[in-house]
C-alpha cells in the first residue's frame, strides 16, 4: 500500500510539474475546444483505516463520456474493486472543469452501483452467548450495494488527444449481504480514493 | 509544490485515521427489556404466595423449603408437614439464581448484586445488607431460534427478552446465561442443621449450589472466579477477596474444612481451615461433562452428563477417593443414562437419571455400587433431590414432589406441588 501510494504521488508531481513548465499567465484561454468522445482509465487505491480488514483496496476504472460542453463532462463507468470480495461498480460519471485549459482542476461525482462478482462472503457473528465457541460463521451471499463518490482533481493534457488525470475524492459504499435466514448484513465503507489515470480523447 | 504534498499527506492521515468501516446487520432476534440498576436495588420485596412457574434451585433450612423461581426470586414452603407443604410467601429478587442460609440471614445473588435478607420474620422479609457490582453481568435463558442482540450494560440487567427486528452493529461480547446448567440440576447433601431459620444453623443446598456457608463466611462462585464475603455481622455482608478458580466453574460444595468447586472437566479441591483465605490443594480431572458433586466422609460422587452445552456425550457416575486431598483417587465409574443431580443420605445415594429416572444405591462399597442398586422409579423424573430424614424433595420440570424414603424399595409420595 505503502508503495502504491508513493507512486500516486510521484505521478501527482509529475502532472503538476509539467504544469508548471507550461504555464504563462499571459496565455490567452481556451487554449484547446475541449468537447466529444473521451476516454479516462485509471487505477487507485480506496485508503481507509489500518484497522479495516481490508486496509486499502485497489480499484481499477474505466470511463467513456463526452463533453457536453468545454467544461463539463458525462460519463459511463466500469470496473473492478475488491472491497471484501470482487464488484463491478457501475456509474455515472459527472466533471466540472475549472478552467477551459489544458491544466485545469476540476470537480467529479459518481454514483452507480457495484455489482458483485463473487458469490459469498462469511462474518463471524454473534449467535449464542454460553456455548463453547460462542460465535458462529454466517455465510451470506453479496448482493452488491450503491456508491457515491465527490472529489476533485487535476488534469493535465501533453497533447490534443493524451493527458493525465490525478484525483482525490471521498467513496461512501454500502454494500448488502443475506443470508439463508433473515438475516442481513450491510458494510459502510468510507474511503479516501486517490487515483491516477490516462486521458484519451 | 510542498503545499501540495503537504494537503495530500494531511488528507490521508485523516483517512487512515478516520475511515473505518462500518457493519450493520439486520435480524429478527432477542433484544434485551432492561432493567435500570436503581431499579434492581429497589426491587426486593415480599409478595403473597405465587404458583411454581420455572423452578431452579431448592434449599432447605429448618422445616422450610426454599424454591428458586429462576431469576425471579423464591418461593418460600412451610415444610413442617411434608404430606401438606403450605405456599407461605415470595421474595422478589430479580435475577436470583442461588440462595444459603445462615441463622435467619438468606443470602442471594441479584444479578450482579448479592443481597442478604432477613427471614426471622416470614411475614416481614427485608433487606438488611448488598454488596454490588460483584458478579459477572449475566444475562436470563433466551430463545435459542433466535439470535441475540447487543446489550448495552450501562442501561442495567437484562430483566427478559422480546422478540423483534434487530439493527445494530456487528461485534462480538460473552456473558454468561443463567438458565442452563443450573436450571437442570441441584440434588442434595446434608448440612449442619442446628436451628430454625431464627437460629443458627446452616441450611441445606444442592449438589449444583453455587452458594455454600462455612462459619461465618460466605462463599460464591461463578464460572471463574470464587467471591469470599464475611457474613460475621448478620447485618453486613462484605466481600472480604475475590480470585480466580479455574474455567467453567459450576458447582461449589463444603464438607468441614474442605472446599470441592466442580468444573466441567474436574474437581479442585482447597482448605478452608482459614475461612477466608482458601488454599488450593489438588485437581481431578475428567472427561468434560456436567458434573454435580456430593462428598461423604472420605468419597465424592459425581454424575457426569455430556451432551449439549455439556461437552463429551458421557454418563457417568463416578466414584473419588479424597481420602488423601491431595491425591484424590478414582475408585471407579458407574454408565448412567443422563444423570442430573444427586444426594447422599449416610450410605444411601439418590440420582436423578434423567430418562432413566430415580436411581437408589447402597453405597457401602463404593466399588460394588452397580450390584446393590436398591430401586429405580422410572417415573419419577427429576433435576435436583434433598433427602433430609427420611423425607426425599425433588425438584423437576413438573414441579416438587416429596417421597417418604424409610422404606427404601417402596418411597411413597407424600405431597406434590405442581408447576402452572
Amino acid at each position: 500500500m505503502r508503495k502504491a501510494s508513493l507512486a500516486l504521488l510521484f505521478w501527482l508531481v509529475v502532472i503538476t510539474g509539467s504544469a508548471g513548465q507550461q504555464a504563462n499567465p499571459t496565455a490567452t484561454v481556451p487554449l484547446r475546444t475541449f468537447n466529444g468522445y473521451f476516454n479516462i482509465t485509471d487505477i487507485g487505491l480506496l485508503i481507509g483505516s489500518p484497522e479495516n480488514s481490508h486496509a486499502a483496496p485497489f480499484s481499477f476504472l474505466i470511463i467513456n463520456g463526452f463533453h457536453l460542453t468545454n467544461q463539463f463532462s458525462t460519463g459511463l463507468g466500469l470496473g473492478v474493486e475488491f472491497l471484501s470480495g470482487s464488484y463491478l461498480p457501475v456509474f455515472l460519471d459527472l466533471r466540472y472543469y475549472v478552467r477551459n485549459a489544458n491544466f485545469s482542476p476540476f470537480f467529479f461525482f459518481q454514483g452507480g452501483y457495484s455489482v458483485p462478482l463473487d458469490d459469498n462472503y462469511s462474518a463471524v457473528t454473534n449467535y449464542q452467548y454460553d456455548v463453547y465457541w460462542p460465535y458462529t460463521y454466517r455465510n451470506y451471499k453479496a448482493m452488491g450495494g450503491w456508491l457515491l463518490n465527490p472529489g476533485f482533481g487535476i488534469r493535465n493534457m501533453f497533447s490534443d488527444n493524451f493527458g493525465l488525470v490525478f484525483s482525490v475524492g471521498y467513496r461512501n459504499q454500502r454494500l448488502f449481504y443475506r443470508a439463508d435466514d433473515d438475516h442481513r448484513l450491510l458494510a459502510d465503507y468510507n474511503r479516501l480514493v486517490l487515483r491516477i489515470g490516462i486521458l484519451f480523447r | 509544490m510542498k503545499r501540495t504534498a503537504l494537503y495530500i499527506a494531511l488528507i490521508t492521515f485523516l483517512a487512515l485515521t478516520a475511515c473505518r468501516d462500518k457493519f450493520t446487520e439486520i435480524f429478527t432476534g432477542n433484544s434485551p427489556i432492561y432493567m435500570t440498576y436503581e431499579d434492581l436495588r429497589l426491587a426486593v420485596r415480599q409478595t403473597t404466595p405465587s404458583d411454581l412457574s420455572n423452578p431452579g434451585k431448592i434449599y432447605f433450612k429448618d422445616d422450610y423449603i426454599f424454591i428458586v423461581e429462576e431469576m425471579k426470586g423464591i418461593h418460600v414452603i412451610n415444610n413442617s408437614n411434608p404430606s401438606n407443604p403450605v405456599n407461605t410467601t415470595f421474595i422478589e429478587i430479580p435475577g436470583n439464581v442461588d440462595i444459603a442460609i445462615k441463622g435467619n440471614i438468606l443470602y442471594a445473588d441479584s444479578y450482579i448484586d448479592v443481597v442478604a435478607l432477613d427471614v426471622s420474620d416470614l411475614t416481614d422479609i427485608r433487606e438488611v445488607s448488598r454488596v454490588k457490582d460483584v458478579l459477572p453481568y449475566s444475562i436470563p435463558a433466551y430463545d435459542e431460534n433466535y439470535p441475540l442482540a447487543d446489550i448495552d450494560e450501562e442501561k442495567g440487567v437484562v430483566t427478559g427478552w422480546e422478540i423483534k427486528k434487530v439493527t445494530q452493529e456487528l461485534q462480538n461480547n460473552y456473558y454468561p446465561v443463567y438458565g442452563y446448567e443450573d436450571v437442570w440440576n441441584d440434588a442434595s447433601t446434608r448440612g449442619d442443621i442446628t436451628g430454625g431459620i431464627s437460629g443458627n444453623g446452616i441450611g441445606v443446598g444442592g449438589s449444583m449450589a453455587r452458594f455454600g456457608i462455612t462459619e461465618n463466611t460466605l462463599y460464591a462462585v461463578d464460572k471463574v472466579s470464587i467471591h469470599v464475603f464475611s457474613i460475621a455481622d448478620p447485618d453486613s455482608l462484605v466481600l472480604r477477596r475475590e480470585f480466580n478458580v479455574g474455567w467453567n466453574i459450576e458447582t461449589l460444595f463444603i464438607l468441614g474444612e474442605t472446599l470441592f468447586l466442580g468444573s466441567q472437566s474436574g474437581v479442585s479441591i482447597y482448605d478452608i481451615s482459614v475461612p477466608t483465605s482458601p488454599m488450593y490443594i489438588s485437581n481431578f480431572w475428567h472427561l468434560t461433562g456436567c458434573d454435580p458433586v456430593v462428598v461423604q466422609d472420605d468419597l465424592a460422587f459425581i454424575t457426569l452428563r455430556g451432551g449439549n452445552l455439556c461437552g463429551n456425550n458421557v454418563n457417568q457416575l463416578v466414584v473419588l477417593s479424597v481420602r488423601n486431598l491431595r491425591e484424590p483417587v478414582e475408585l471407579k465409574t458407574y454408565p448412567m443414562e443422563g444423570p442430573y443431580g444427586l444426594g447422599i443420605d449416610g450410605k444411601t445415594l439418590f440420582v436423578c437419571d434423567g430418562e432413566a429416572g430415580l436411581k437408589i444405591y447402597d453405597v457401602t462399597d463404593p466399588l460394588t455400587i452397580n450390584k446393590h442398586r436398591i430401586a429405580q422409579f422410572p417415573e419419577i423424573l427429576a433435576y435436583d433431590a434433598i433427602p433430609i430424614d427420611g423425607v426425599l424433595m425433588l425438584i423437576g420440570d413438573d414441579g416438587l414432589y416429596q417421597y417418604d424414603y424409610q422404606d427404601l424399595t417402596n418411597i411413597v409420595l407424600l405431597s406434590i406441588i405442581e408447576v402452572k
